[in-house]
């Protein structure tokens, strides 16, 4: 402070605010692989911290629950529980492979739906900020996992991986603005495109006054777009609009997964 | 040592952040730890240290959310940059604190809404911006209040430094 005059300084600490200003700028403008790339390394080198911090998060929830002293038995549940939510998520598929098997016997050529291959992974963070629903899992690349691949849950979809380390991944849940996923009304098969909104519940979006949909109806992933398997329950409708001056109607859908109490997943990795 | 203090500090914050405050959302909206800490060290420790965790700290953000990288580094830097200069004011003052911390979280809230407007993946406004905010708003007060007093001890004592 000794050699720099009032004024001096003043100026000095603007051009160190434009400094920072240019740099979160220039920082924005990289294209989103780079900026992947890079979020990629810093998650990578901070993945000790992640995995520490979700220990203990775990461990809290866990003396929550009163369990935390059954090391062993909670352990043997975990795995068991695991094991449960595959089975149950495939049973989900099969109830949509009958389906499909009876509307496919009226035809003369049908396809098999073959079972889905699962990983199973823990929840270890969610999104920094209130502005995405963005959660990290514990498996990553060398895990065989890549990008774009299915997440789900016992209930229901969950959302698709978007970046990875080793070790992590990072996945973008249907209840994100920038989610978008083919889907199908489980009872009139009307298409349209489940879209998140940053909010507990998703849009679908597309769907013409012509349909009717109803609350309660079942919406499942149409299998279009090639990201998402055909089958997977996503939600069900819980209000849908029909104004006359629009195109599509609003409809607002309760997803079939509680997010905000989500502990497990699984990613699918392919068919069996 | 204390530059070191300040770095656990952040880091300790982001990932109670990412893990244990993400349990306890209140309409759908958890506290924004980083900020509050950006904000206590502009109070007590100028505009320069401000700006610096403020940088960071919304970078680390940034990683650890669907953000593009830099946004949140933007709107911290400039949350730190205005708070250092009411903070000199008010430092001493809690109430002031208190509701600089209101103020600061509505323009944190406003910064981020008007990044995102213009990024790529641009976010529209959320249905329940409004009461999301006030939420927001409050809860960054009440852990404000718990851990003021902490970034205080941590940085020092009346050791605001280059303020003009």
């Amino acid at each position: 402070m000794l050699f720099f005059p009032s004024h001096l300084f003043k100026i000095r600490k603007l051009l160190v605010l434009l400094l920072y200003i240019f740099l979160s700028l220039y920082f924005l403008s990289l294209n989103s692989d780079l900026q992947g790339s890079i979020k990629n390394k810093v998650i990578f080198l901070l993945s000790p911290f992640q995995r520490t911090s979700a220990k203990i998060d775990k461990n809290l929830a866990a003396f929550k629950k009163e369990d935390f002293n059954l090391e062993m038995l909670r352990e043997q549940n975990q795995r068991l529980s695991g094991k449960l939510s595959e089975l149950e998520a495939e049973r989900h598929i099969w109830q949509e492979v009958v389906q499909e098997n009876r509307r496919l016997r009226k035809l003369v050529n049908f396809e098999k739906t073959g079972a889905l291959k699962l990983i199973s992974a823990q929840v270890i963070g969610r999104d920094a900020t209130n502005w995405n629903k963005i959660i990290f899992i514990n498996k990553g690349s060398a895990d065989g996992l890549s990008r774009n691949l299915p997440v789900i849950s016992p209930k229901g979809l969950v959302g698709q991986i978007i970046e990875l380390t080793p070790r992590q991944s990072k996945i973008i849940t249907i209840l994100d603005s920038n989610s978008r996923v083919a889907a199908l009304v489980e009872r009139n098969r009307a298409q349209g495109v489940v879209c998140g909104t940053n909010e507990f519940w998703c849009q679908f979006n597309y769907i013409s006054l012509r349909e009717e949909i109803t609350k309660g109806d079942g919406i499942i992933s149409s299998g279009q777009g090639g990201i998402f398997p055909k089958g997977l329950i996503i939600g069900k409708v819980e209000s849908a609009k029909k104004i006359e001056t629009e195109l599509f109607q609003r409809i607002k859908i309760h997803p079939a997964v509680n997010f905000s109490q989500l502990e497990e997943v699984m990613v699918i990795t392919g068919k069996k | 040592m204390k530059k070191l203090s300040v770095f656990l500090m952040l880091f300790i914050g982001l990932f109670l952040q990412v893990t244990i405050f993400s349990r306890l959302k209140v309409l759908g909206m958890k506290p924004d730890l980083i900020l509050v800490i950006v904000l206590g060290i502009a109070f007590f420790q100028g505009s320069y240290r401000g700006m610096a965790v403020g940088f960071l700290g919304g970078l680390l953000e940034d990683v650890f959310s669907g953000a593009n990288l830099g946004t949140n580094a933007l709107s911290k830097v400039l949350c730190g940059f205005l708070a250092s200069i009411v903070g000199k004011r008010v430092y001493e003052n809690i109430g002031t604190q208190a509701v600089l911390i209101l103020v600061f979280s509505l323009l944190d809230r406003i910064f981020n809404q008007v990044i995102l407007f213009f990024s790529p993946a641009a976010v529209s406004i959320s249905f329940s911006f409004i009461p999301q905010t006030i939420v927001y708003m409050f809860y960054n007060l009440a852990v404000g209040i718990l851990i003021f007093p902490l970034i205080r001890k941590i940085t020092g004592k009346n050791e605001r430094i280059n303020h003009a």
